[in-house]
């Protein structure tokens, strides 16, 4: 087996220029006067994209199924909001406090439940679902934490450099999303993810070959309760007002699972595309009141995605990556200069168009490619083909890389 | 079915849902709107014809949420209508500065983080005019930090963690007094006090809910014209009843027989149920069970309707109002076309009980303090009508209104104790609001 680069220059190109363009947004937006709420919008979409990354990185990739992400979520809202809220620290420092609690309650949480055998499959996930509710109500009772109160957040000081409270939010939230998804990206391609992907598909052979299964589950829920919590610590800023049943609710656990299995959870991709998709639908929705229609298109989602999109979109995305790509692109144009719908109306568009095409049967564009290069491959030959990248890799390859 | 139709079938649905959703939305970009930047509204054309005169121009958009879904969908009901038949009334009257007003309501399901974002979508991208509170106090808390973020006026209805609004142009038609975990207990006790058998010891069954924690319990530190201490506990103690017990509960608690039990074995002379919705209804019905009835019974926030079709267990309990659908509130201003038009509008949304009451009078409120301001100034700028509203007496369903800046824009606590006597509800305490011939009724 070959060792690949980490970072191929078209990967490397495509994230800088992703991150080029997301930097500039803010002073388009002061410069050309589109609505602010894009911004808001966008600040939306990186927190759903961190939150549900760091979801992936410990779920997806390892299988361990965790309905706990509002322990970590809920753990870093209550830092920010004690420390800032209460007693008036700035943002920033209580940032990285709102990541050692997420990883210390992750810890914690791992020590336990990954020593015990027991606590694998549906068990682990009761459990996980158990300590986020634990958390919640020792919050709710303890007046020194919160009890019951809630907290008014009030206005946190931090560095005037970083505008005003909405682009502050947008500069950090897009701050957390670019680590959460180099981290999982990284991963993916590393010994270290080659190691998660044989524990989620065998974990006794994946020990039998060497892999160290208590280490690797306890670094990625470590690193996914970080990333988690320093999300939520910033999102208090956005929220407000924090009381325990919305920091420690179901909301957060359910929309994060959603997102990845409809994006996909063997990809690090998947849950960006998840979070991108599933928000977009649910803020056309509740902005034009149909949020009871909205919760009804979710669930039928959900249940879709866990029939029939195993790989979820991102699967189907790295197969066929050109045709919903331009797709996405001209659609979006279309919508927004020809149709004068808003960015994130035409985006929604643009998205609905790039998934028509994504998941047209493959004889189709067989018999287009055909028609329009008169020598297409052979029928059977997109079927037969793996798919790209690391899913080329056997299983038993990973194990033994990440063993090795 | 092949995987490939399967996978075509699970992309139709999602784009049907996509397509849906982008349709749904705006078709135009509205005008950006921060910090208070809004238009100014054009001068009507001849002020003297206003009231009689269609509305004309460019509508005014007022904006906010309500949970329309989620655990605080029954109550916000009454705020919906509240709302839509303020806005009707103001429309058939000449509009808002001669121009048609239109309320858009988004629904935040009850969450407090949804709400915020909802606000800011209502303020930053729609473009509305002016914004009014939604229901729920940590929908009202987390919603006004963004209309703070933007200098909005922001008049809300049913906040009650008075202490945590220090924005300037916030303006609470609960109008309950900055010092409310002091003055809503001492009224209520004062209020038994005038009893034959005025209770001598109490017990406390709390919901650990933000606002009912509160009232119970107080605030370990003032700070500016917030007093320290608090809470209908400590005045208890202050006032000289003996406090037997201090339960406590969670929000959407329904199962009270164990409760009760301690309630029963406690039998203090007065219970204080600082609850909210159908808690007090729930206490009693497994007080019933075990076959006791309290002497004395106090609910903080009890859906009205519920506790009247409890029955004789809830005989003479009492509670406190800002509103109700008898004199003297009926006496006051726009309160008789709140009664006409809710009623009428609640018995056609199938309501079961009809009559307007604390929620929908502070909501009612609410809208005419809006009005109020923005009639008052002539003009939709929020400094402007910050500055009128705290200037000016305003008149609503609920009495007098008097802002006032060094309270935090709170002023006196205007609650009164209401009391059930003959299976409906009256004012009873302090006697001059009292409804006519009655007054506060002891045991038995």
């Amino acid at each position: 087996m070959t060792r690949r680069q980490l970072f191929p220059p078209r990967v490397a190109l495509g994230f800088l220029a992703v991150v080029a363009v997301l930097l500039t947004i803010p002073t388009l937006q002061q410069r050309v006067g589109f609505p602010l709420y894009n911004l808001i919008f966008l600040y939306l979409v990186f927190f759903w994209i961190t939150q549900a990354t760091s979801w992936n990185i410990l779920s997806g990739y390892s299988g361990y199924f965790s309905f706990g992400q509002a322990a970590f979520y809920g753990g870093g809202m209550y830092t920010t909001a004690i420390l800032g809220g209460r007693h008036g620290w700035e943002l920033l420092p209580t940032l990285p406090v709102a990541a050692v609690v997420g990883g210390t309650i992750a810890a914690l949480t791992g020590l336990l439940v990954f020593r015990l055998r027991k606590l694998s499959g549906e068990i682990f996930a009761l459990f996980t679902l158990a300590v986020a509710l634990g958390i919640g109500a020792l919050v709710n009772n303890w007046g020194v934490l919160d009890g019951g109160r809630g907290i008014p957040m009030g206005r946190l000081d931090y560095p005037a450099w970083l505008g005003d409270t909405t682009q502050m939010l947008y500069y950090l939230g897009l701050l957390l999303a670019l680590v959460a998804v180099l981290v999982a990206y990284v991963i993916q391609h590393s010994r270290f993810g080659a190691g998660l992907f044989a524990i989620r598909d065998d974990e006794k052979v994946a020990e039998a070959l060497g892999v160290p299964t208590f280490r690797y589950k306890m670094l990625v829920f470590i690193l996914s309760g970080m990333l988690a919590a320093t999300s939520g610590g910033l999102h208090a800023m956005q929220v407000g007002f924090i009381s325990p049943d919305g920091a420690f609710g179901l909301r957060i656990p359910v929309f994060v699972i959603l997102m990845s299995v409809v994006g996909g959870r063997r990809h690090w991709f998947g849950p960006l595309l998840g979070a991108v998709l599933i928000h977009t639908v649910t803020d056309r929705m509740a902005g034009a009141g149909y949020a009871e229609a909205n919760q009804i298109v979710l669930a039928a989602v959900l249940i879709a995605a866990t029939l029939f999109l195993r790989q979820g979109i991102s699967g189907r995305l790295v197969e066929r990556p050109v045709p919903p790509t331009v797709t996405f692109v001209v659609a979006f144009l279309l919508a927004f200069t020809v149709g004068g719908q808003t960015a994130i109306g035409s985006a929604a568009v643009a998205i609905g168009a790039a998934l028509v095409v994504l998941f047209l049967p493959d004889r189709w564009l067989r018999s287009w490619r055909r028609g329009t290069d008169g020598d297409g491959p052979p029928a059977g030959a997109d079927d037969a083909a793996g798919p790209a990248g690391d899913d080329e890799e056997p299983e038993l390859d990973r194990a033994q890389e990440a063993g090795r | 079915m092949t995987a490939a139709r399967r996978a075509g079938w699970v992309a139709m649905a999602l784009v049907s849902a996509m397509v849906l959703a982008a349709c749904a939305g705006d078709d135009a970009e509205p005008a950006a709107a921060e910090d208070g930047e809004v238009a100014e509204a054009p001068a009507a054309e001849d002020p003297a014809e206003d009231a009689a005169d269609e509305p004309e121009g460019e509508p005014i958009v007022i904006g906010g949420t309500l949970a329309l879904t989620g655990p605080f969908a029954a109550t916000a009901q009454i705020h919906e209508i509240a709302a839509e038949q303020y806005v009707e009334m103001l429309n058939e009257n000449g509009g808002l500065l001669g121009r048609p007003v239109e309320w858009t309501v988004l629904d935040d399901e009850s969450q407090a983080d949804l709400s915020a974002s909802l606000y800011e979508r209502l303020i930053t991208q729609d473009g509305v005019d002016l914004v009014m509170g939604p229901y729920g106090t940590g929908a009202i808390t987390a919603a006004m930090q963004v209309a703070e973020r933007y200098g909005y006026v922001f008049p809300h209805h049913t906040a009650s963690l008075t202490y945590a609004y220090t924005y300037d142009k916030h303006f609470p038609t609960w109008f309950v007094g900055l010092n409310t975990h002091h003055t809503t207990p001492r009224k209520v006790f004062e209020a038994y006090q005038t009893l034959d058998d005025a209770p001598q010891s109490v017990t406390f069954v709390t919901n650990r809910f933000p606002g009912t924690d509160f009232l119970v319990y107080g605030v370990d530190q003032g700070e500016g014209a917030l007093r320290e201490g608090g809470g209908a506990l400590r005045v208890a103690e202050e006032m000289g009843l003996e406090v037997l017990e201090d339960l406590s509960f969670d929000l959407g608690t329904t199962d009270f027989s164990g409760i009760a039990q301690r309630v029963a074995a406690v039998d203090a002379d007065l219970l204080f149920v600082g609850g909210l919705g159908v808690d007090g209804p729930n206490l009693l019905a497994a007080l019933e069970q075990l076959d006791y009835k309290p002497r004395h019974q106090f609910h903080q926030w009890p859906a009205p309707g519920p506790m009247l079709q409890v029955g004789d267990l809830a005989d003479g309990a009492t509670s406190v109002t800002i509103f109700e659908p008898f004199e003297p509130y009926l006496s006051n201003p726009g309160a008789q076309e709140l009664y006409q038009r809710f009623t009428a509008a609640a018995e056609a949304a199938g309501m079961s009980y009809t009559a307007p009451e604390t929620q929908a009078g502070a909501s009612w409120a609410a809208w005419q303090v809006l009005t109020a301001g923005v009639e008052g100034c002539q003009c939709l700028d929020h400094d402007e009508i910050a500055a009128w509203l705290l200037d000016n007496t305003i008149q609503t369903v609920q009495g007098e209104f008097n802002y006032r800046a060094d309270e935090q824009n709170y002023g006196d606590d205007i609650q009164t104790v209401k009391q059930i006597q003959d299976g409906n509800w009256y004012v009873v305490w302090p006697p001059d609001h009292a409804s006519e011939g009655r007054d506060m009724q002891g045991a038995g």
